[in-house]
């Protein structure tokens, strides 16, 4: 419908397909006009009403230097000279024409234009265009009023049915264009949100193959341990392997928490507690008489921070169930406080049944425990204190991040 | 008891059927995918099976279980890495089934198996 080399000057590959469209459109629309003005131009001269006849001239070239702005990449000129020369040809015509002949009608087509030049999201830009179109229409309409165009007209209403005509012929063509122009958007957008829910599947199942992988990997290791430790006579490497073991099942929850709340930006470290010590519960025979008590005001915490803490907490627990409790407790309670200060962590770790052991071989893993301990304290760039008393206390306290 | 492992992992395979062994059972056999677990259960009757969820072949593990259940009744323990609500409320759907998360301790395999062997005996006296 329109010439292709025309309605193609100014857009370049790399102006993403919005910019595209709107460069073609402001050049179709300045098409659009220049054939409207042809035809006007040819009306006046028949009739020789040279003024207007002129003035088309001129409108004319505004809509080619608006083509002429895009060729030089200068858009948002273009969309300036496309509002100033309607605005312009509107107000001369219904002024000159006289207000009975139907020039004010094309300013319906406002709307349609001012949507099809503008981006949806520059709503100031497309205010102040509604205001300029409209006041236009108002003046037109005042003008006509009180009279004071009246000793401009230069005609009556005998050319009211081509004004109708030419008016309702642009708003047709604008609203049928309108439509075309949404339908690409949206067929393109349509396009965008299926491949982008074909990428979130394959990540989900990408993501769901390395958990399964990791998860996988961590229970071969931890078997292959555990049978390690079966195959030995040795009690002190077999609790060493053991404890290991626990190490890697406390990585492994961790892992699983976060995969399971589909949620990899933070954890909320209460439950992991729980799982835990659950899971200490059911596999440990000699911690049944352990009550644990977990409170936290729905601290969450991050990922690498949560496998640190996970493992510092599992390490603590290692250190204070596997040694003996005191004879006189029957009941044990091991309990853990998780706060938030300003910009601070504060985890607490008590226990009322610690017994200091004076075995060699428990001190001996005591020490390595300890220094693990340390080491993750450091990892999470926290402090560590401790008192080791009537109750066994842990105060970590590290940075939020 | 005897029992029949289904894990498509062969290191893993290998470390449930020394467990299962260490524990006392008998392991009849270990296949890696779904057509040879349901094809095994046909032609043998295992009083276990050690069933991972994430398995080779046509079906998952819990799909796997659900064809088993149309002509057999035994118990399945569900070894999985997910303990998602829905994988988890999926498997215990199958009549007679458990659930551990992998990696699995030697003593939570111990009280599952030994729970069985009381029902599978109860069931017996019944």
């Amino acid at each position: 419908m329109f010439p292709h080399i025309i309605e193609n000057i100014g857009v370049l590959n790399e102006q993403s397909k919005k910019d595209r469209i709107r460069i073609r459109t402001i050049n179709r629309l300045n098409i659009i006009c220049i054939f409207f003005c042809v035809l006007y131009s040819i009306f006046f001269y028949i009739n020789h009403l040279w003024f207007l006849f002129f003035a088309v001239l001129i409108l004319m070239q505004i809509f080619i230097l608006g083509i002429y702005l895009n060729y030089l990449q200068k858009h948002f000129f273009s969309i300036i000279a496309v509002i100033v020369s309607t605005n312009l040809g509107v107000l001369i015509f219904g002024l000159f024409l006289g207000f009975n002949s139907g020039v004010h009608i094309i300013n319906l087509t406002a709307p349609l234009i001012i949507f099809l030049i503008f981006d949806f999201k520059e709503k100031t830009k497309i205010k102040l265009a509604l205001i300029l179109y409209s006041s236009n229409l108002a003046f037109q309409i005042i003008a006509h009023k009180y009279k004071f165009a009246e000793s401009v007209q230069v005609i009556d209403s005998e050319f009211y049915i081509m004004n109708i005509i030419a008016a309702f012929l642009l708003l047709t063509v604008l609203t049928y264009y309108f439509a075309a122009v949404n339908n690409t958007v949206n067929a393109d957008l349509h396009s965008k949100n299926l491949k982008l829910a074909n990428t979130i599947l394959e990540k989900d199942l990408l993501l769901s193959e390395v958990h399964h992988r990791v998860k996988n990997n961590l229970a071969v290791i931890s078997g292959i341990l555990s049978l390690q430790a079966m195959s030995l006579d040795d009690e002190k490497t077999q609790k060493e392997l053991n404890d290991t073991q626990k190490r890697i099942k406390s990585m492994s929850l961790i892992h699983e928490n976060f995969y399971q709340k589909e949620q990899l930006i933070s954890i909320n470290f209460e439950e992991h507690i729980h799982l835990l010590t659950d899971e200490l519960n059911k596999s440990c025979i000699n911690t049944s008489k352990i009550n644990f008590i977990v409170s936290n005001n729905s601290v969450k915490l991050n990922f690498n921070t949560s496998i640190s803490l996970s493992l510092l907490v599992n390490e603590i627990l290692n250190f204070l169930i596997s040694n003996k409790h005191k004879e006189n407790n029957s009941q044990r309670t091991i309990q853990f406080v998780l706060s938030q200060i300003d910009n601070q962590f504060s985890l607490n770790i008590s226990d009322d049944g610690y017994m200091k052991s004076e075995s060699t071989t428990e001190k001996s893993s005591d020490e390595f425990s300890f220094d693990l301990i340390y080491a993750l304290t450091s990892q999470i760039e926290g402090k560590l204190d401790f008192v080791i008393d009537n109750i066994t206390e842990f105060k970590i306290t590290f940075p939020v991040k | 008891m005897k029992i029949l492992i289904v894990e498509d992992d062969m290191i893993l395979a290998m470390i449930n059927r020394k467990f299962a062994m260490k524990l006392g059972h008998e392991i009849m056999n270990s296949v890696s995918n779904s057509e040879a677990a349901i094809d095994f259960c046909t032609n043998n009757a295992p009083e276990v099976i050690l069933m991972d969820i994430h398995i080779d072949g046509k079906y998952d593990g819990i799909e796997t279980m659900q064809e088993i259940r149309k002509f057999s009744h035994t118990p399945v323990i569900y070894i999985s890495a997910n303990s998602d609500k829905s994988t988890y409320d999926r498997a215990l759907s199958v009549s007679d089934s458990y659930f551990l998360l992998k990696p699995i301790d030697i003593e939570l395999l111990r009280t599952t198996l030994d729970e069985i062997a009381i029902n599978i005996h109860q069931q017996a006296i019944q």
